[in-house]
């Protein structure tokens, strides 16, 4: 309880950051405030997912393993030897792979900032990366194919099968925003579209086997089914 | 129109301290079964001169900082207010701890008048007034009252803001750089004033820059005058936080997410301060937070939620909080995002919680109880 308190308190802190940010971008006259709002909006969805997942890994976490606090903190939620790795290397900054080495590189200095937390900085900066990711990509797909095309688009991100890695320390986050600064600037290119506004029942479809299946990996995680 | 608003202040000043003076006889009657002058002052005496930092403060005020021995750890506490004690004392024969309670509650007094003030740039005046009654009715609001720097960090750094607002640079680098001497949270005030300063000369408006702009940095400079203090003791500019890391207080930085989770640890750990120190401080945090959110959705001025921000983050990186409670009492914007709340209900409501809960801590703290 204590750990999870303690993260809360963190992230909390680094969102109102985030939001204070935008709120000067808005007030200088370098972003629009519709503009701010719709990002904000695509951290938000992020955030969202990142809650659901860890809510899930917390809800199986216990009863599988224990009441919360038996556990070493809120990262041993999910389990696997590749995490277990990663935490091993941020504090000696070890390179482990091309996205993973990055991630490990930044989170290693991030720590240094939350003044030597090492855990939560790797946690907080995977999020904050699928966050970022999630705004270049709303903001791209919003200014092709329109806003709610968008919001849909971001929602199906967050509940792809296996999106629980995009809110784990890891190489997922980083190649994930990496693929949305690539998607950003090559995305200019594409003629925009205007889609209808509203859900097919396609959509509905597809989005609530994805969130089944999405689960479904998750769960396989935190009970230690995955390598 | 002058004397109306003469009149309003007098209004403001005596509401606010009459509020404290009813809490602290109502407490004497439950504490002592009755009301008694003689009963009262031992109570003012023995609660609000010489328990915790009060001690420290009249101290400094009658020896001033020192070398050696068991008091040279007083140089933690920041000179401006044992120094105006020390001054006052002059018109209070001698008497340093009657000077501390009139300085504060003086202090107090102007500070909720500027609240008032500074509410009514954005609001009308039954919102000011709800600010002002927060702000009194605030659960560890009772150190005001007492020989604690409180009542006069809070004067400064309201007019601070008001004078910010008031696009007053110089008041705004004096207020700042008093406020900076007063409590090491005063140096925040930085932020704000430089945030408004870019925002109106780089951003959408593109003002001209003035070069009175400058006195913005007197702010920070108050913060150099301690430290220059600390030089003059110590030839250790940090010498205070060699002492703070020490026996009693043991204060180190740790990221936000650290300490919350250890303060939770600890109310498991003292049982007999979980509720008095540990959980407050982490309710007080998060509701913090949420007021900031509240602010953000409800457009009030960046600069409040930047300032309410940067108090909140810094004051929670040390590392072994035991007076949460009364270091937020200087996060004014926090007051001033709830006077803006719009339904009237939930304004009542708000109040009548603080003003319950308050009261139950002020209650504790006159019983002798160690909040802090």
């Amino acid at each position: 309880m204590s750990d999870m308190l303690g993260a809360l308190a963190g992230m909390g802190m680094l969102a109102l950051i985030i939001v204070l940010f935008f709120l000067f971008l808005t007030e200088m006259g370098a972003l629009k405030k519709e503009t701010a709002r719709f990002l904000l909006r695509c951290a938000g969805i992020a955030l969202l997912g990142g809650i659901a997942y860890l809510a899930i890994g917390a809800l199986l976490g216990q009863m599988v393993y224990g009441p919360i606090d038996s556990a070493a903190d809120y990262t041993d939620y999910y389990r696997s030897a590749y995490l277990k790795t990663v935490y091993e290397r941020i504090p000696s900054s070890s390179w482990y792979g091309l996205f993973t080495g990055i991630y490990i590189f930044l989170a290693h200095g991030f720590s240094k900032l939350l003044l030597g937390q090492t855990q939560f900085a790797a946690l907080s900066l995977a999020w904050m990366m699928t966050s970022g990711a999630f705004c270049l990509i709303g903001y791209r797909v919003w200014k092709l194919y329109g806003q709610q095309t968008a919001e849909k688009a971001l929602v199906l991100l967050a509940a792809l099968p296996g999106a629980v890695f995009f809110f784990l320390p890891g190489g997922a986050p980083a190649g994930l925003l990496t693929g949305s600064l690539i998607f950003f600037f090559l995305g200019r290119m594409l003629p925009p579209k205007t889609l209808p506004d509203g859900e097919s029942t396609g959509y509905r479809i597809a989005l609530s086997f994805c969130v089944v299946l999405s689960a479904f990996s998750a769960a396989m995680l935190a009970l230690e089914k995955v390598a | 129109m002058k004397k109306q608003k003469w009149m309003t202040w007098a209004a403001v000043a005596l509401v606010s301290l009459g509020l404290h003076y009813a809490v602290l006889i109502l407490s004497q009657i439950l504490i002592q079964g009755s009301f008694t002058f003689s009963g009262f002052i031992q109570m003012i005496t023995d609660r609000l001169t010489e328990p915790g930092d009060a001690v420290r403060y009249l101290d400094i005020a009658r020896n001033g900082y020192v070398r050696e021995g068991e008091n040279a750890i007083n140089l933690v506490f920041y000179p401006l207010y044992p120094f105006l004690m020390r001054a006052l004392s002059v018109l209070t024969g001698g008497r340093l701890a009657l000077a501390g309670l009139i300085l504060s509650q003086t202090c107090y007094a102007g500070a909720s008048v500027m609240l008032y003030e500074l509410l009514l740039l954005d609001h009308d005046h039954q919102d000011a007034w709800w600010g002002v009654l927060m702000l009194a009715l605030y659960p560890f609001s009772m150190f005001v009252m007492g020989v604690f720097s409180e009542g006069l960090f809070l004067l400064l750094s309201i007019s601070c803001l008001y004078a910010i607002r008031k696009r007053q640079p110089l008041l705004t680098g004096v207020t700042g750089f008093l406020a900076a001497l007063c409590r090491l949270q005063g140096m925040l005030l930085i932020f704000p004033a430089m945030y408004e300063a870019v925002v109106r000369h780089a951003g959408k408006s593109r003002e001209k820059w003035s070069w009175k702009e400058a006195f913005v940095l007197l702010i920070p400079l108050g913060f150099c005058v301690y430290l220059a203090i600390n030089y003059h003791l110590h030839r250790n500019p940090f010498q205070f936080l060699i002492y703070e890391r020490d026996d009693p207080w043991f204060q180190t930085s740790k990221w936000i997410g650290r300490n919350i989770a250890l303060q939770y640890s600890q109310g498991h750990q003292y049982e007999g301060l979980d509720w008095i120190i540990y959980y407050p401080q982490i309710i007080l945090y998060f509701l913090a937070l949420g007021t900031l959110f509240f602010g953000a959705v409800r457009k009030e001025k960046t600069m409040y939620l930047l300032y309410g921000g940067v108090y909140l983050g810094f004051t929670y990186l040390s590392g072994w909080m035991i007076s949460g409670g009364r270091y937020m009492l200087g996060c004014v914007p926090l007051f001033l995002i709830l006077a803006g709340i719009r339904k009237t209900w939930i304004k009542h409501m708000l109040l009548l919680l603080s003003g319950v809960i308050g009261f139950g801590y002020a209650l504790l703290y006159y019983m002798g109880f160690s909040i802090m």
